[in-house]
């Protein structure tokens, strides 16, 4: 009889210690490598999350509020910059490319961004829609591929955004019930506003005006579109008597983006003239958020960042030193569950280290029988390491399999929550290294009990 | 005829009460090819530590064993270890089959794993239909009568019909209409293998199926000695083994 065949008929008389043993196993290695998938994901998403846009300028605050806000759409925006400095940027000769961007607004928990279609060629270079087009007119809109998934949003549906960044998210809501629903997220909004929750673009009107450009405007949003009542037309704009513009601004959906993996599969995109629609606002007081730039070489990176650094309220910043200062932040978080998770792997490893000690009385009366018909003490040791390693080896790969399955599973919500993409299908970094150090601490639990049976001698089953 | 156990000068003491105690003491002594012989002696009297000496599970202090021509005295634990594997069948009182394996699987443990699997099942299924155990093979010992799990024990002994089988009371713990059938079916196999089987036994009446009855009495010198007259100074294993094994001879 093998070796592997006694190791397996010892597993499965001893049935419930083998399951309890595997399962402990399972865990550790599922959620450790569910921590190296998110690890990767969030670095991942971090080092592409910019893009070619080495200098992100907006107003003044956390550098890294500023560029999670930007390219990961977490958090709210520092607050608004006057349009015309994107013009100036243009004009400067030292940027490559420069595009602006308006967030603040959303639909049902997801952003709508204002920037120029130019953006996706100059990001993702020349790729194919999922479905339709490029928005290119006021009030059309191309809907991320995670957001289109989640919004059940398909080109020709029709809906209107809400003002604010906070989630209301309705994954059941029919989004193209056109005046049903713009009557719902009307009220929505109403509520964040009342509630001050965070927003932007021209409504920092609200918050006292941060902004010298945006103190000059006023709050009057209330009288945006009075008498232009025609929700069946995109774009248009109308209100009720709360006077709440983004409720009655309906957005058409026009096309599709492809998966992209990055945080732009999450937003709905649109022209940025659209904030300046919903609010009103006049083209001498016109505001963005953001303004994101390739720079056309590393001096006039520089040289950039100096100029607008020095301005008051006005921020500019390296994307890359912001993300790693992000992702610093990230890996302490990190590094802090990681020491958890290597409490829990030592504990699994007691685990199994128990089991196989639970049974060396047993298994010391049936080594002295295995001695008796003349198996080898190497025989004897090569099974009882052999079991400990089958049990780790079991509970490595059902905690591939699970972490697998659950990154597959809770992949798209935790993309969608989080802006973290999991690849199940890919081995994440140091996961060969999870697998032999499971292997190898399984190998440590069993040579415990397996060199105390090791020295038994076919006398020990006469013993009694 | 041809010896196949061949004793000479057989000498293993024990400690003992802060001395050794020499507990087998055999001048000389042989058994042939194909002989059944029931070993009787009161208790304590060194019959199992002369089977453990037999088998190499006990390393003698002095004198020379032969078994089928292989000199076990002298031999290292591993060579040892594949004497017993090749040469020595072991029926014993208590079984000793391994619980989580089925009987089967208790019987392919001493199978050489270059058999193939058709041969292997065919072997068994045999011997098993021999015994009429065919139908439980695949059942786990515990599923078993006792006179069922000694008949799976003695196809573990026997399956590669080995030279010597060695048999400690195996029917100590049955009653007497099975132990008469366990022992006639272990004589019957013995004698078709041409193996020799040498079985310690209590039983007067049972010893009467055998050819050969011995009293041990007259084959070991030193029944009845004190323990003063040990003159070897045993190793710390002999020391644990006879704790085990011979100390109901104090």
């Amino acid at each position: 009889m093998s070796g592997w065949k006694y190791v397996w008929s010892n597993m499965k008389h001893r049935g419930f210690l083998t399951v309890l043993t595997i399962i402990a196993v399972t865990v550790t290695v599922a959620l450790f490598s569910l921590l190296l998938m998110s690890r990767d994901g969030v670095e991942q998403g971090a080092k592409k999350g910019y893009g070619p846009f080495e200098l992100t300028i907006g107003a003044d605050g956390s550098e890294s509020q500023l560029v999670l806000n930007t390219f990961y759409r977490v958090g709210a925006p520092t607050g608004n910059i006057p349009h015309r400095l994107l013009e100036e940027i243009r004009e400067s000769g030292e940027a490559e490319a420069a595009f602006g961007m308006t967030t603040g607004d959303s639909h049902n928990g997801y952003p709508i961004v204002g920037i120029d279609p130019a953006y996706f060629l100059t990001r993702y270079e020349d790729r194919s829609l999922a479905a339709g087009k490029l928005y290119g007119g006021l009030g059309e809109v191309t809907v991320g591929a995670a957001a289109a998934k989640a919004l059940n949003l398909k080109v020709g549906d029709t809906f209107s955004g809400a003002h604010g960044l906070v989630a209301h998210v309705d994954l059941n809501d029919d989004s193209a019930e056109g005046h049903d629903e713009a009557a719902e997220d009307e009220h929505h909004a109403e509520d964040e506003h009342h509630a001050g929750e965070e927003h932007s673009t021209t409504d920092e009107h609200h918050a006292g005006g941060e902004h010298p450009a945006a103190d000059e405007q006023h709050a009057d949003e209330e009288h945006v579109g009075e008498g232009a009542h025609d929700s069946e037309q995109s774009g248009s704009v109308h209100s009720d008597h709360h006077g709440d513009a983004h409720a009655s601004f309906i957005y058409t959906v026009v096309g599709i983006l492809p998966r992209l993996n990055t945080a732009d599969d999450r937003a709905i995109f649109t022209t940025m003239e659209y904030a300046w629609a919903v609010h009103d606002t006049d083209e001498a007081h016109r505001e963005i958020t953001a303004i994101m730039i390739k720079p056309e070489s590393l001096m006039g990176a520089q040289s950039l960042k100096l100029k607008y650094d020095a301005l008051d309220n006005i921020q500019a910043v390296y994307s890359s030193k912001a993300v790693a200062d992000v992702l610093n932040v990230v890996d302490s978080g990190s590094q802090l569950l990681l020491i958890v998770m290597m409490i829990c792997a030592l504990l699994a490893a007691s685990t199994l280290l128990l089991a196989l000690m639970s049974s060396i009385q047993e298994r010391k009366r049936d080594v002295g029988l295995l001695r008796l018909i003349g198996k080898s003490r190497s025989y004897i040791l090569a099974c009882l390491i052999g079991e400990g390693v089958a049990l780790t080896a079991a509970g490595v790969v059902i905690g591939f399999a699970a972490s697998r399955l659950a990154a597959w599973w809770l992949g798209d919500y935790m993309f969608t929550q989080t802006g973290v993409q999991l690849q199940p299908m890919q081995m994440a970094t140091n996961e060969w290294q999870l697998i032999a150090a499971a292997l190898l601490l399984g190998i440590a639990a069993s040579a415990g009990p397996a060199f105390r049976v090791y020295r038994t001698d076919a006398l020990t089953l006469f013993r009694n | 005829m041809t010896d196949m156990i061949k004793v000479k000068g057989l000498q293993k003491s024990f400690p003992h009460q802060g001395n050794t105690q020499l507990i087998i003491d055999i001048e000389e002594w042989s058994a042939q090819s194909g002989d059944a012989i029931a070993l009787l002696g009161p208790s304590g009297s060194g019959k199992s530590t002369f089977l453990h000496l037999l088998g190499g599970v006990l390393p003698m202090d002095k004198g020379v064993l032969e078994v089928g021509g292989q000199k076990v005295s002298g031999m290292k634990e591993s060579e040892r270890d594949a004497y017993r594997a090749l040469m020595v069948g072991y029926v014993f009182q208590d079984f000793y089959l391994v619980p989580s394996l089925t009987v089967r699987e208790n019987v392919e443990l001493v199978l050489p794993r270059s058999m193939g699997k058709a041969e292997r099942m065919a072997l068994l299924e045999g011997w098993f239909e021999r015994v009429g155990l065919k139908e439980r093979m695949n059942q786990l010992p515990s599923k078993l009568s006792r006179g069922q799990q000694q008949r799976a024990a003695i196809i573990r002994a026997m399956i590669n019909r080995p030279p010597l089988v060695l048999a400690d009371e195996p029917t100590g713990s049955l009653d007497w209409e099975t132990a008469a059938d366990i022992m006639g079916l272990l004589l019957e196999v013995c004698e078709e293998s041409r193996s020799t089987l040498v079985t310690v036994t209590h039983d007067r009446h049972l010893a009467e199926l055998f050819k050969t009855k011995l009293d041990f009495a007259t084959v070991n010198r030193c029944l009845g000695t004190s323990p003063s007259r040990g003159e070897e100074v045993p190793s710390e294993a002999d020391r644990r083994a006879f704790a085990e094994v011979g100390g109901e001879r104090a």
